[in-house]
């Protein structure tokens, strides 16, 4: 197939280092940057094959990627695990590092919740808070919001939260405390299943590229 | 006071059929049923039989092999005595159960195939509703490299009966995998598993940490130990590498074995190995493949060797096969418009030969429809016009009006005969013609 490699970019905090690893290598990823333009195809790139990339909301680039609309994606783990999508993920990069974490109010830190009953957990992460809590074998309420997560605790919405955190300012601000941290996460490269193997060769020259940009661009030691 | 909404005027409020299944009908049943034609020719020709397993069977017997993932996905029912019973997951099971109840005295090798519905409660995802059309083969009592190859060839062979350009098999080898993986922890092996099936490097490294190194470097690499014979190369001088490796050298040779069988049968340009390939049914104990084609980004099929399974009904029989789901092989086609109305209409008075003559259209091989409306001879046109039927045929004294686009003309019935030979479009037409 001499089609163009479709490449999925995510909205939002994480298009900018993306986009500039593509740039590194030295691909026209004109994405962002006060356009609003959504599909962007390279004009010919010489032997290498020309790229196109499509920005998407970060929650729908597994979709993307999964149906092979666009073969290979660049996205959140917290977003990838919490859609619970089929696709590979060959490939961790050095930034958008986050922890997903539960949190809540002071007085939770010493409550023993085995104890509790019609725990409420609000989340913008109904999957995988469902997942970690039942693997500790607490039945929790799950109360999915889209925004201002911590507020729930305060209001009494909920007696706990899990969310992303980047440095947990915005818990410190809100009064709220970190009790667990249920997993660290960081950008990371999905390929379609069927894509990696069709162009096995193209893809994988791109995720070697992309290491080797990632290395250059966000190395952390 | 209630808003109802208003999408359906007509609705009489049954019209609503549940998540996860379709009614196929006109042009999209038309295409199904010829794939599926297609497959049967194809299955025979290779001097495979179908076996029709029934739709629903006891859940314990249904879930033999099948992993936790399959098994929350099965439809479970009880009968009046309180039996479990399951609506077929899989087809594989079925076939072991009649082969090592029923079957397993005839000649062996058995070589059969199925083809029909099954049920999985999952999301409904392109191609693959919650009843979804699966065609598949199995090849019982032979557990050698002719066998496997018999069986990849025969999945390339069900792809081109299907028309599909560019596709790709990814052959793998489980028993290379699980003697590999042999000593390891069940949770561990979990991990590995997993961690490799996403080729997540950095998980895979994770899990192997604390593993012997000869072993930890091989999984390392299994998620790239992808492409020609030269994956085998390496693996094998890796592999040598380790101490008594002698069941995954073993795996390695079968592998090579196969695919020189490949060559041999004109269809390796179409394989690609693939160590990584650890993923499918848990009962896989050897060679694993699946199918892909271009512009689906799900495969196709999915095929293994399974030597336990059969056992587990009694019978200790070598089996490999593979599942090929119709419905996806239906998405990838191009969509050729398909006319789906009858070649001609006959107006069919009861006083002429009119019926007589629509028996002879018939034996041709035409479509044939008769007016039921009791349409007038002046209006049959028009009305074949709005059945979007290309012409219409009616009586007059000894001889026939045939209308079509060309306009009216009056034929002996001879003549008309004749003509009719060119009407008939041919019904099963599958290869190099989209579905």
């Amino acid at each position: 197939m001499s089609d163009v490699l479709t490449i999925a970019l995510p909205k939002g905090r994480l298009l900018d280092p993306s986009a500039a690893l593509f740039r590194h290598l030295g691909r026209r990823c004109e994405l962002g940057n006060g356009s609003r333009q959504l599909l962007v195809t390279e004009e010919g790139h010489g032997s290498e094959g020309a790229m196109r990339f499509l920005l998407v909301k970060p929650a729908d680039v597994p979709v993307y990627v999964e149906y092979g609309a666009a073969d290979v994606g660049i996205v959140g783990q917290d977003v990838l695990w919490e859609s619970g999508r089929d696709v590979y993920e060959p490939l961790q990069l050095g930034f958008g590092q986050c922890r997903i974490v539960v949190a809540g109010t002071p007085a939770q830190r010493d409550r023993n919740f085995r104890l509790a009953t019609g725990l409420r957990v609000a989340t913008k992460y109904p999957r995988l808070a469902q997942s970690y809590f039942q693997q500790q074998g607490l039945p929790i309420e799950v109360i999915a919001l889209s925004g201002s997560i911590e507020l729930a605790p305060l209001v009494g919405l909920a007696d706990l939260l899990v969310d992303l955190v980047e440095t947990g300012r915005t818990l410190r601000e809100n009064g709220l405390v970190e009790l667990e941290q249920i997993t660290p996460c960081q950008a990371t490269v999905v390929v379609n299943r069927v894509s990696h193997r069709l162009r096995l060769a193209e893809i994988r020259g791109l995720l070697s590229g992309l290491e080797e940009a990632n290395q250059r661009l966000f190395a952390v030691d | 006071m209630t808003l109802e909404p208003n999408i359906q005027p007509a609705s009489t409020g049954r019209s609503q059929i549940p998540d996860g299944v379709q009614d196929r009908f006109l042009a999209e049943a038309v295409r199904r049923r010829r794939a599926e034609s297609a497959l049967r020719e194809c299955f025979a020709r290779w001097g495979y039989w179908e076996v029709i397993p029934p739709t629903f069977e006891y859940y314990d017997n249904l879930s033999v092999g099948a992993g936790p993932r399959l098994e929350q996905a099965m439809y479970r029912f009880f009968d009046r005595q309180g039996h479990t019973l399951a609506l077929r997951a899989d087809f594989t099971p079925q076939v072991a159960r009649i082969v090592a109840s029923k079957l397993y005295d005839q000649p062996m090798p058995l070589r059969c195939f199925y083809m029909g519905s099954l049920f999985r409660y999952e999301e409904p995802q392109a191609g693959r509703q919650r009843e979804f059309t699966q065609a598949g083969v199995e090849l019982i009592g032979a557990n050698t490299p002719a066998g496997d190859a018999e069986i990849v060839a025969l999945a390339v062979a069900a792809l081109e009966a299907l028309g599909m350009a560019g596709f790709q098999i990814n052959l793998g080898q489980m028993a290379f995998f699980r003697a590999l993986t042999r000593r390891l922890p069940p949770d561990l092996l979990a991990s590995v598993r997993q961690a490799i099936d996403h080729k997540n490097q950095s998980r895979l490294a994770a899990a192997l940490d604390g593993v012997e190194d000869g072993h930890r470097q091989l999984l390392e690499r299994l998620p790239d130990l992808v492409g020609g014979v030269e994956v085998m190369d390496e693996a094998q001088a890796l592999c040598g590498r380790l101490g008594g490796a002698d069941a995954a050298m073993a795996a390695l040779e079968r592998l090579a074995s196969v695919y020189r069988r490949l060559e041999a049968y004109g269809v390796a340009e179409r394989v690609i190995l693939d160590l990584g390939e650890v993923r499918g049914m848990d009962y896989y104990t050897g060679i694993t493949f699946r199918g892909v084609v271009p512009g689906l980004g799900w495969p196709l099929i999915s095929g293994g060797r399974y030597d336990d399974l059969i056992a587990q009904f009694g019978r200790p029989l070598a089996a490999v096969g593979f599942g090929l789901s119709v419905g996806r092989a239906l998405l990838v086609q191009d969509r050729v418009a398909l006319p789906v109305t009858a070649d001609v209409l006959v107006h069919g008075c009861h006083e002429g030969a009119c019926l007589a003559l629509v028996r002879e259209l018939r034996q041709q091989g035409c479509r044939v429809e008769v007016d039921v409306l009791g349409t007038e001879t002046a209006s049959l046109a028009a009305e074949a016009r709005r059945r979007r039927i290309p012409r219409s045929l009616r009586c007059e004294g000894d001889g026939w009006v045939l209308t079509d686009e060309a306009g009216q003309r009056v034929l002996s019935q001879r003549a008309l005969l004749a003509e009719a030979v060119g009407w008939a479009r041919p019904p099963d037409r599958v290869k190099g013609e989209g579905l």
